[in-house]
């Protein structure tokens, strides 16, 4: 069901706290291999969140600048990843605070043209592009906490712990919310399907 | 042992979480129980279509080039040895002192914020009747808006700030105090009103508006490297 890489990738962030240890102590190779490791993803999430390329470059910035400069008041290296979910999920909030107050619609993100090579089949890519239209409608449907704990879970696959660090909730309550966001999201795609 | 359903479990099987003895004791379990095979197969399924939305972004190069790391960087050292070197001359910067908000507000727990909130409330609410009433002798009382235009002319003139400048048109810089920006800002200890004013920080060019009351204010002013000058806009 999982790619081996992305299963791979959750072990090595046993790491993490080593190399947040590193960086904080100013260690430019770990700083680097930190961005490396979680800007991609954290870029996929907040374009998810803000619906907005421009801004979601900016807000990937402005994240990535509060991490290296709030790192020494990091309390546990080992939440890292949680940590800087939970710093851009903020920066989100802010970025989107001033798009609206520039009135500006928050459009779905364009999509450039199909790569040509190095992608999947054609029929594939047909198919992937249906399933992600369909999901992406029914979480359109949850409210924005909701559609932001199951991405972070079944997207971006954090640990409850991690989900828990980066939303600000208690460990029961992550558990709780993502059991209900489960329940509607199967009900909005029960409905789309119909 | 008699397994019981467990949807938590049964998620942390799909993610790959469950230590290898716990998922083949879950395995055979799924083997006995319809209800859970039902649920670990819609969990797949919907792993599924995330996995497929996945693909469909980096098949679609929808998200773009990254921001440059060494840019990154460099602008979380800016700030960085802004914040310190605030901190070492034993001032609060605009900055580091929202930041101590910010963080004693984590702090405090969440009940106690709605009952400060309330009480803060309450209190704005207070002022506000204040003004609306007025004095009980024959002068004409002043509304709260001849009020706010008083305090905020008063404040500009010993500013040095034009009649007629916005509330706003304060600004903070990261530079040296002058004596006379002091005292001109030097606010009344009775007045209530929050001060919307704009903080700068130089070293790094950014700038964000924030409503603070006068006592916090006057902290900035009387003790810091902020400098007060009219805004330009």
């Amino acid at each position: 069901l999982l790619a081996s890489d992305e299963i791979d990738a959750r072990h090595v962030d046993a790491g993490v706290a080593a190399l947040a240890i590193r960086a904080r102590s100013g260690d430019r190779h770990a700083q680097r291999a930190i961005y490396d490791r979680n800007a991609p993803r954290i870029h996929r999430f907040v374009v998810d969140l803000l619906r907005d390329r421009d801004s979601a470059r900016d807000a990937v910035q402005d994240t990535f600048i509060r991490v290296f400069q709030g790192l020494h008041a990091l309390e546990d290296p080992a939440r890292l990843v949680g940590w800087i979910f939970g710093i851009a999920r903020r920066v989100c909030l802010e970025h989107k605070r001033a798009l609206i107050r520039r009135r500006q619609d928050a459009a779905p993100p364009e999509h450039a043209e199909l790569l040509a090579h190095n992608g999947p089949s054609p029929e594939k890519a047909l198919a992937d592009a249906e399933s992600a239209a369909i999901l992406e409608r029914a979480l359109d449907k949850l409210s924005v906490d909701r559609r932001t704990l199951l991405l972070l879970r079944c997207d971006h696959m954090l640990s409850y712990e991690e989900i828990a660090t980066a939303m600000g909730f208690s460990l029961a309550k992550v558990k709780v919310e993502i059991h209900r966001a489960r329940g509607l999201l199967r009900a909005a795609l029960e409905a789309e399907v119909r | 042992m008699m397994m019981t359903c467990d949807d938590f479990a049964l998620e942390e099987l799909v993610f790959g979480e469950l230590a290898p003895e716990a998922a083949l004791e879950l395995r055979a379990h799924l083997g006995k129980c319809e209800r859970c095979r039902v649920e670990h197969a819609r969990l797949i399924s919907e792993q599924a279509l995330f996995a497929a939305r996945r693909r469909d972004s980096a098949t679609h190069g929808a998200m773009g080039p990254l921001p440059d790391i060494d840019q990154i960087l460099a602008r979380a050292e800016a700030r960085n040895t802004f914040t310190k070197k605030s901190e070492d001359g034993g001032v609060p910067s605009a900055r580091g002192l929202f930041g101590a908000l910010a963080t004693a507000r984590a702090r405090v727990p969440r009940v106690e914020r709605f009952a400060i909130a309330a009480a803060l409330a309450v209190i704005a609410v207070g002022v506000a009747l204040r003004y609306r009433s007025g004095p009980t002798d024959s002068a004409p009382a002043p509304s709260a808006t001849a009020a706010i235009a008083h305090t905020s002319e008063s404040r500009a003139a010993r500013a040095g700030i034009a009649p007629g400048a916005r509330r706003s048109d304060f600004v903070f810089a990261a530079a040296p105090p002058t004596r006379s920006t002091q005292s001109a800002l030097s606010l009344e200890a009775t007045d209530p009103l929050p001060v919307s004013v704009m903080v700068v920080d130089t070293h790094i060019g950014d700038a964000c508006e924030q409503s603070l009351n006068p006592g916090t204010l006057d902290r900035i002013v009387s003790s810091s490297s902020a400098m007060c000058v009219p805004d330009p806009i």
